[in-house]
């Protein structure tokens, strides 16, 4: 009963999008106010439908109705409710109706939020987000399974099948009889962690729907001026933020959990996600230059076309298995349609692109080299550049296969090799930028503002390269020749960290000079009355964290791996703290769940004699599903961590196998992002009222010149 | 003085050109950087996946290349040394081409007989060196996230 309902709510949901979107075309086209309005309506009815229709799912998951072939694919009797819950994106039909609710409560926010500033756009933000949704509505509405038979009568069996298969891929589908119980969630996937990765990733994806939405508007209607670039710029901001946090957890899980030492593999699935981040980013920074000096007109809207694409894009690689990934899904009818979609966009897009072109002239010309605009050209060209990389490495295996007829992938290797020298010449212009002044820059300001960044950096480079207690720290036995790469990256940190601190203390002092405040009280009015700057130099203090934390994983990292007997040791040597011993004291095997049974090694990890920690790596089994997990046992420090695995024993616990890692500077990394976050929410965050209090205060005061950016 | 005025316009718009041919430029050279970057490191780090057969008839020509086979693990005994980590055994494809493996590392647990097997390594002729084994097993799960249906591992040495 509750998944006929919720079919019908899916139905109707994919039937009124369409609605909307025509409805808000032809209205705008007919200058027809009423159709309009009527377009408006049917967005808000489509998101309320599909609140039904996850109300409807969740409670069917709740109720363990295994009727529901999705409930019995994604859960089973023994797991607690908050699992059955969260089992909504745990699969591929679910997760592509969580995907198109979100979508739709964005659509609905954005169309009422912007009703009255932005009304000339609303029609065209109506039918691009509408067209999105309706088609990802089509795929789980069952809607493409008639294609089936016209496409065996054209002997295309290939495609008939899997169109046929489509008509399964409803949330709601029902079977024919009611399994005794269902499959279970992929204990791997019971982790926090990986319980809000899924929707932060698809709450980044689908944010990103919403600026391409109003480019196009503002493309369509010839209003390509700034009022869509003012509109986006929070939603861009928040879509950005939770696509980041995505990316930031999903790190957090695989390091954490998934018990194999990394963090980042660079995986097809990983990159799919970070691709329209880096797109995004280019972005966020362009539109600045758009925003103060008119420019780049053309090239921000062909970055919203491109993140869009890439969301889509990704969506796809995910669900298609065309590239295989170590966690795609299954190969389904979902791929050719998705393939058939974002080509489509994409091409629509361009299209509207060139028949507009005209509106996207330029304001002003760029100047000179030496100029932040030169500068943010330069940034942007490194973004897409390490996009470009990634997205070749991604499709490597397809083009290979396609073009030279021969299977072959390129790992993880390829993307270090090319990206690693790319993201060290962004971190570069990421700590110029902010000394760089528009236009033009006079030699004499520029040089008295590099002057302590250059030294900071230089002696850190030549402190680690000459003083021999630093040069430890950068030498490993058989690596001296990254010596080099790495010692400069450092100094590109410490130049990088030292602008940013520099940035704040001119602030503070500036203000300092006016309003005569304490150091503190200084620090947080400058923030808080110009937080789109200083937001984004938090930011900026983040990514120096977060690249600390990888130079140190990727270039420091020791592994090594023993089969240690009982009361038997082995020892790693830390490039940072020196040696560990880590002796194997014994195995115990006990149930830490009605199905779980673990089996944990007990390591006593020492140094220079002392005990300094207890370590417990563990692997458990769970019986239901006959599936064992790695359960990685950590020594946190700022310096580092010593994470070991228990990677198999014999003879009940006798010997066993434990491989350890030390991970240098890699809590740097989660830090980092913690800032990230932090100084991205700062940028974001609403500032109506802060600014009326700012312009008030400054008109009081005369001073305008913490305002400055 | 007419023709001073035109000059005067020509002038002040030659900085711009300049500006826009050394912009092109710049750009050109860093587009460059990094098509020449992903040409060598493609070149550089592709591992080419072959079957078992595929390997036998390449012969020399991919003895010091990285490459991807593929296998069902065959019903002769696995023999692994747990003090030593030394791990031996064999793989065969469809046509009944038999490769023997060699691992230096922990023992899969999804490693048995008719198991499907991807090793990554090199191979000399009459051995595999593996540096990485992927165990590709059923799932139960529709959805098969990372290290269900494949467990990984990596070489020592």
């Amino acid at each position: 009963m509750a998944a006929d309902l919720g079919y019908v709510a899916l139905l109707l949901a994919f039937v009124l999008s369409i609605f909307a979107a025509l409805a808000a075309w032809w209205g705008e086209h007919r200058r027809t106010i009423e159709l309009v309005l009527s377009a408006r309506n049917a967005v808000l009815a489509v998101a309320g439908l599909l609140t039904l229709a996850i109300a409807l799912e969740l409670y069917l998951l709740l109720s363990s109705d295994f009727r529901v072939m999705y409930v019995a694919q994604v859960t089973n009797r023994a797991m607690p409710a908050f699992f059955k819950l969260t089992a909504l994106w745990g699969g591929q039909a679910g997760s592509l109706l969580f995907w198109s609710w979100l979508m739709s409560l964005f659509a609905a926010v954005a169309v009422i939020s912007s009703w009255q500033r932005t009304r000339i756009l609303i029609p065209k933000v109506i039918v691009v987000t509408q067209l999105t949704l309706a088609f990802f509505l089509s795929l789980i509405s069952g809607i493409w399974a008639p294609l089936a038979s016209p496409l065996k009568v054209l002997g295309i069996t290939a495609a008939a099948e899997l169109m046929a298969e489509m008509e399964r891929l409803t949330p709601f589908y029902q079977l024919v009889f009611t399994p005794v119980d269902g499959s279970g969630l992929n204990p791997l996937l019971r982790h926090w962690g990986m319980i809000i990765h899924p929707p932060l990733l698809y709450l980044g994806f689908v944010g990103f729907v919403i600026p391409f939405a109003f480019a196009v508007a503002a493309l369509s209607t010839c209003q390509a001026d700034d009022l869509w670039i003012r509109v986006i710029r929070r939603w861009t901001l928040v879509a950005w933020l939770f696509l980041s946090m995505g990316l930031l957890v999903g790190m957090w899980w695989a390091y954490g959990v998934l018990g194999w030492g990394g963090y980042w593999g660079w995986d097809p699935v990983e990159n799919a996600a970070l691709m329209p981040w880096l797109t995004g980013t280019a972005f966020l920074h362009s539109v600045i230059i758009q925003e103060r000096r008119g420019m780049f007109k053309v090239w921000n809207m062909v970055l919203v076309m491109i993140t869009y694409s890439l969301v889509i894009f990704g969506t796809f690689l995910t669900r298609s298995g065309v590239v295989s990934s170590v966690h795609a899904f299954a190969q389904s009818g979902v791929g050719p349609l998705f393939l058939g979609f974002v080509a489509t966009t994409f091409v629509a897009s361009v299209i509207l692109l060139f028949a507009r072109l005209d509106s996207l002239r330029s304001e002003n010309a760029l100047d000179s080299l030496v100029s932040r605009e030169a500068i943010f050209l330069l940034n942007n060209l490194l973004f897409l550049a390490i996009f470009f990389v990634t997205f070749w490495g991604t499709i490597f295996p397809v083009v290979s296969e396609l073009l030279a007829g021969e299977k072959a992938i390129v790992g993880p290797p390829f993307f270090n090799q090319v990206n690693g020298p790319l993201f060290g010449l962004l971190v570069l212009t990421m700590g110029i930028a902010p000394l760089m002044p528009w236009r033009r820059a006079s030699s004499g300001k520029l040089a008295r503002l590099v002057l302590w960044p250059i030294l900071a950096g230089l002696a850190t480079t030549l402190g680690l390269l000459v003083v021999p207690t630093l040069r430890q720290f950068v030498i490993l036995p058989g690596t001296s020749l990254r010596i080099v790469p790495v010692t400069a990256f450092y100094g590109l940190l410490a130049f990088t960290l030292v602008v940013i601190g520099q940035e704040f203390w001119r602030g503070i002092r500036t203000r300092r000079r006016v309003t005569r405040e304490p150091y503190l009280t200084a620090l947080v009015n400058l923030v808080q009355h110009n937080r789109r700057r200083y937001g984004g130099y938090l930011v900026h203090l983040g990514v120096v964290m977060i690249a600390l934390g990888v130079v140190g994983t990727n270039f420091f990292k020791v592994e090594t791996q023993r089969n240690l007997a009982q009361d038997e040791s082995f020892t790693i040597t830390s490039p940072l703290t020196g040696i560990y011993t880590v002796t194997y004291v014994g195995l115990s095997t006990f149930l830490i769940a009605e199905d779980v049974q673990r089996t944990a090694a007990t390591l006593r990890i020492t140094r220079e004699g002392e005990l300094i920690s207890l370590l417990q790596p563990a692997q458990d089994f769970f019986i239901l599903q006959e599936q064992a997990m790695t359960i990685p046992a950590m020594r946190h420090s700022l310096a580092e961590d010593l994470y070991i695995i228990l990677a198999g024993w014999e003879d009940g616990g006798a010997t066993a196998t434990f491989k350890a890692f030390v991970e240098p500077l890699v809590n740097w990394l989660w830090l980092g992002g913690l800032v990230f976050i932090f100084g991205t929410v700062v940028a974001m965050w609403p500032t109506q009222v802060e600014e009326r209090r700012a312009a008030v205060a400054a008109s009081a005061s005369g001073h305008a010149v913490v305002t400055r950016s | 003085m007419g023709e001073e005025a035109i000059d005067w316009a020509t002038c002040s718009s030659c900085p711009t050109r300049r500006n826009r041919i050394k912009f092109l430029l710049g750009g050109a050279v860093i587009a460059l950087a990094v098509v020449y970057l992903i040409f060598t490191a493609t070149q550089s780090t592709t591992a080419y996946f072959f079957t078992i057969s595929e390997l036998y008839t390449r012969g020399e020509a991919v003895y010091d290349r990285y490459v991807r086979v593929s296998g069902r693990v065959t019903h002769e005994a696995i023999q692994f040394d747990p003090r030593e980590l030394i791990l031996r055994f064999q793989i065969a494809d469809e046509n009944g081409q038999v490769l023997s493996v060699v691992f230096h590392g922990p023992k899969p647990d999804q490693l048995r007989p008719d198991a499907e097997a991807i090793v990554e390594g090199k191979f000399d002729g009459k051995v595999f060196t593996a540096q990485t084994i992927l165990m590709k097993c059923p799932s139960k799960y529709e959805e098969e996230e990372k290290g269900v249906v494949e467990e990984k591992a990596e070489a020592v040495r």
